[in-house]
């Protein structure tokens, strides 16, 4: 029977909350079964459901900044007050591709895009 | 030149509304031969268009599969700059192409775009944009078939007429003369005189950029290409073209029949476009069936011939007739996809190998050959020769077969194979030569009344050419009325006699 990711995930947080098996042997156990079922090729995805199920139960999202070049100051800081740090993990980064502006990801799940090449492929849209 | 890009792009720039909204976005997890799978877009559609950002431009790209983990999507463009980890971003938006009356003459891919190196296609009017998936009209839209489609090719005309809005398969092995037939259906509309031409379009499917450059050539010089389209999906493209160009051809002629126009569109062929869909169904990891095609193969086909369709006069009138073309593998019409799309079609033109490699051209094979609503839309002239032809060509197979047995026939007999054969030669047409269906009357009308009798078979072909002429040159008005009235009236009838009774003599 094939297993997938995201069953993979659910059992392990729900073990994880539990609290019955120790955590470090948790962890070993489940990368076991993993190998033992012949699922490492899903490492990946499988890793990826397991973030986004143990932050589902801490109750916490990722916020990733994405901005064309590292900026601080007042609008660095309005920007940072959005996102608590009770509620969000900030990731930063830096994408020269963007070329002005600001891109903001939520989870890899929603964006809130106010970069400038989103303005240029609004008006080459047309023309490719 | 640069000033008015320039311009453009200023006005556009300043015409730009900034409007932040947060949006649905995935992430591709895998790709490779035109195929990826993306995690998240929990909302997206099927047959939804997604844009996948990768660092050089967007790819857009065509929700097939939605799966319990994520999607699989066909992508429709090139692949090579996307990689695992590339954001992607929903549309709303299914897969249409944009229409118009600007689009005759021109060459097209499957998404719409030039290939023929003319510029832009909609530069006066704006055009439309079409579904490339729409459901076919519905039997209250409909009305039968009984306006005649002429083909130019005199055995199709007289035996296995077609009409317009219908579905009929030309099928047949690989060099055959398949394109040949529509390539002479499609010159032919210009001679119909009585009827607007259709618009015709020509949906290559796989096959070589050389044979779709010869074909584009054909038609520009028997002046054909002023009234067609071409989409093309040539071999080199990716499978996904192949894959939707059939139904871009479907949506330009829905267009044109939505118009209350006549439209034509010959899918060349559909054998490609079914393998195509199998390379796009396995890459995707859905079950195989026979012949590793997908369960769904059969639909794949039935809701796209069922497109095809004569509108009442309520919705316009207009029509989309079909000739779907299939290759078959040395003669096998009983393999999976043969079978399938003979049983959606109103009956095939079977093209037979012995037949061609006994010169017989066009190497229809009459027997196997069917056209289930054409006979209602033919013309009363054709209909009333047509008939005798049938029935005299039937007996000819049925003495031919005897006589392979037994040598000492009586006179009757003799005559009547021998009238077989000139009649089986008066069938006989080279390509890109056709001709209109007054001519095909008095040459079938001669035929059947004994006028070829004295010429040898090997000649009746020549004989037939300049009896066509000599109508040209000297009894055009015989022409001319059976344009007008379309049926073998006692005046016509007394019209083709007396002229044939000066030629013969």
């Amino acid at each position: 029977m094939k297993i997938s990711p995201k069953i993979y995930a659910k059992v392990f947080t729900q073990l994880l909350q539990e609290g019955i098996v120790d955590r470090k042997d948790l962890i070993n156990n489940f990368v076991r079964v993993i190998v033992k079922n012949g699922d490492l090729g899903k490492k990946e995805r499988i890793l990826d459901q397991v973030t986004r199920c143990t932050r589902e139960l801490e109750g916490k999202q990722i916020a990733k900044i994405e901005s064309a070049r590292s900026f601080r100051g007042a609008l660095y800081n309005n920007l940072i007050k959005l996102f608590d740090n009770k509620h969000y993990d900030i990731k930063e980064s830096v994408r020269d591709d963007l070329i002005a502006g600001v891109r903001i990801v939520i989870n890899e799940e929603k964006q809130l895009d106010v970069s400038f090449k989103k303005i240029l492929d609004q008006v080459f849209k047309n023309y490719v | 030149m640069s000033y008015d890009i320039i311009e453009h792009l200023r006005k556009e720039l300043s015409n730009i509304s900034v409007d932040p909204k947060w949006e649905e976005v995935g992430q591709v997890v895998e790709v490779g031969d035109g195929v990826v799978k993306i995690m998240g877009l929990n909302g997206a559609k099927s047959q939804e268009i997604l844009m996948i950002e990768t660092k050089k431009a967007q790819v857009p790209a065509l929700v097939l599969n939605l799966e319990e983990e994520g999607i699989g999507a066909l992508v429709l463009g090139e692949d090579k700059n996307i990689k695992s980890g590339d954001s992607v971003k929903r549309t709303d938006q299914v897969l249409s192409v944009e229409v118009g009356e600007e689009m005759l003459g021109r060459v097209i891919d499957p998404l719409g775009r030039p290939l023929d190196g003319k510029g832009e296609i909609f530069t006066k009017g704006k055009p439309v944009r079409y579904f490339l998936e729409r459901k076919a009209p519905s039997v209250l839209d409909r009305e039968s078939v009984k306006t005649p489609l002429h083909t130019g090719v005199k055995a199709i005309d007289a035996l296995i007429p077609i009409g317009r809005g219908q579905r009929e398969l030309i099928i047949g092995d690989r060099q055959i003369g398949k394109t040949a037939i529509v390539l002479d259906t499609i010159i032919n509309q210009q001679y119909d005189k009585r009827r607007e031409a259709p618009v015709c379009i020509y949906v290559a499917i796989g096959q070589k950029e050389s044979k779709i450059a010869q074909i584009i050539k054909t038609l520009e010089d028997n002046d054909a290409l002023k009234y067609s389209i071409i989409v093309s999906a040539s071999a080199s493209s990716p499978a996904s073209f192949l894959y939707l160009a059939p139904y871009t051809g479907c949506a330009i002629g829905e267009y044109y029949m939505d118009k209350g126009k006549d439209a034509l569109v010959i899918y060349d062929d559909l054998t490609k476009h079914a393998w195509s869909y199998r390379q796009i169904s396995l890459l995707l990891r859905r079950s195989p069936g026979r012949e590793a095609y997908p369960g769904d193969v059969f639909y794949l086909h039935s809701r796209l011939l069922e497109r095809a369709a004569k509108l009442n006069d309520q919705k316009g009138g207009g029509s989309l007739t079909a000739l779907p073309i299939i290759e078959t593998q040395l003669g096998d019409i009983s393999a999976y996809i043969p079978t399938n799309v003979i049983s959606i079609t109103d009956g095939q033109i079977y093209l037979d190998q012995d037949l061609f490699y006994q010169g017989s051209r066009p190497a229809i094979s009459v027997g196997l050959s069917v056209s289930r609503v054409g006979s209602s839309a033919q013309t009363r002239a054709m209909k009333k020769v047509a008939g005798r032809l049938r029935l005299e060509l039937a007996q000819f197979r049925e003495l031919q077969a005897f006589t392979q047995f037994a040598s000492d026939v009586d006179e009757t007999t003799k005559k009547r194979i021998q009238r077989g054969g000139i009649l089986t030669a008066i069938l006989q047409q080279s390509d890109l030569k056709p001709i209109s269906f007054e001519y095909q009357v008095c040459l079938i009308y001669a035929a059947i009344n004994g006028y070829f009798d004295n010429v040898d078979k090997a000649d009746v072909n020549a004989a037939g050419e300049k009896l066509v002429q000599y109508f040209k040159n000297f009894h055009i008005e015989t022409i001319e009325q059976i344009t007008k009235v379309e049926d073998l009236t006692k005046e016509v009838e007394e019209s083709i006699k007396k002229a044939l009774d000066l030629w013969h003599l």
